[in-house]
């Protein structure tokens, strides 16, 4: 083989190496990001829940973790996490309440979209953008793990998934939230 | 002293005096020009709603974008901050609480102005204190070329000078 075959084919299985190694590699998901809430409490979200099951408000749910999600249907990788937090939801449903919150979105299409994914949880609309604000999300999905004395304990900007939230809320109860 | 002689010290003093007269007046310039500057002159100094919102608009960062504020962006962060800035503002909030109210879910980077307290504040206090200690550095390095031994003139330069201005 002519020396500038062989750099060609070392060239090509180094190509081929990298694709696999990027395709294989995990998606960023759970990722935690910095916020000024962390250890503080939470800001309140007030309202009737869009899927059923009358007013809710961050106050009402003290007394279990809550994973407060901001989404949006028409965002790709709120779709992709939705059936994780049904997971999640569902698996842990002694400890934990999600409670959806539509970013930038319509109330019913937003509740719709929860619901068509199997999501059983409130999900309270945010028709002014304030909850956003106060909670300082700057795009969907935005994530916060609330304590149940109702302290901020982490927030996730982009998807999540059942597995990373498991790990997440068992380091957050073996640190005594 | 000759008659010349004094003519031309007069003429001397005069220009010095002149000189100081055009700094007085620069330095008044600036005066005026800074405080105009900084909003002295400006109106009865309450500013009104709308001037509130735009300026704190025009201060908040837009945090889905970069380097705009949310006076200049359109996108929905963006627009929600500036409604909830006018809330605030028709609820009576001052400016600072505002301020405050966003950097508590967003944190000071969210503001495009450094802040005027803590290790901040140096941002603004920094350049005011390099121009000080120019200013002093010039006035001490020009009194003293000012207080500087002179070259005694000697007769005989006097004579000379004389001699010049009379013809």
């Amino acid at each position: 083989m002519s020396p500038i075959r062989l750099a060609a084919a070392g060239v090509a299985v180094a190509a081929v190496a990298l694709i696999a190694v990027f395709a294989s590699s995990p998606s960023a998901a759970n990722v935690q990001a910095e916020t000024p809430l962390i250890g503080k409490v939470a800001p309140t979200i007030s309202g009737g829940s869009l899927t059923g099951g009358g007013h809710v408000s961050m106050t009402s749910l003290r007394g279990r973790f809550v994973l407060v999600n901001f989404f949006a249907s028409w965002c790709g990788p709120c779709q992709a996490e939705a059936g994780q937090l049904d997971a999640f939801a569902e698996a842990n449903k002694s400890d934990v309440v999600v409670l959806g919150v539509p970013y930038q979105d319509q109330p019913s299409v937003a509740a719709r979209f929860v619901t068509q994914h199997g999501g059983d949880y409130p999900v309270v609309a945010d028709p002014t953008g304030m909850d956003a604000v106060h909670w300082g999300v700057r795009s969907p999905p935005t994530s916060f793990l609330v304590a149940p004395n109702g302290t901020v304990v982490t927030k996730l900007v982009g998807q999540v998934t059942a597995t990373g939230l498991d790990r997440l809320l068992a380091l957050a109860q073996t640190r005594g939230y | 002293m000759t008659a010349v002689g004094r003519a031309g010290v007069q003429r001397a003093s005069l220009r010095l005096g002149s000189s100081r007269l055009v700094w007085a007046i620069l330095v008044v310039l600036l005066g005026v020009g800074l405080a105009i500057g900084s909003g002295l002159g400006s109106g009865n100094g309450k500013p009104t709603r709308a001037q509130r919102i735009a300026h704190l608009d025009s201060i908040i960062g837009c945090p889905s974008c970069t380097d705009l504020s949310v006076g200049d962006s359109s996108a929905a962060t963006a627009v929600a901050i500036r409604h909830f800035v006018a809330a605030r503002v028709d609820a009576g909030a001052s400016d600072k609480a505002i301020e405050t109210g966003v950097e508590a879910g967003y944190g000071a980077s969210i503001l495009l102005v450094p802040p005027r307290s803590g290790l901040g504040s140096l941002v603004w206090i920094l350049p005011l204190v390099a121009v000080l200690l120019g200013s002093l550095g010039l006035i001490f390095v020009l009194s003293r070329r000012r207080r500087g031994p002179r070259a005694a003139s000697s007769e005989a330069d006097r004579a000379l000078v004389e001699d010049a201005l009379r013809r």
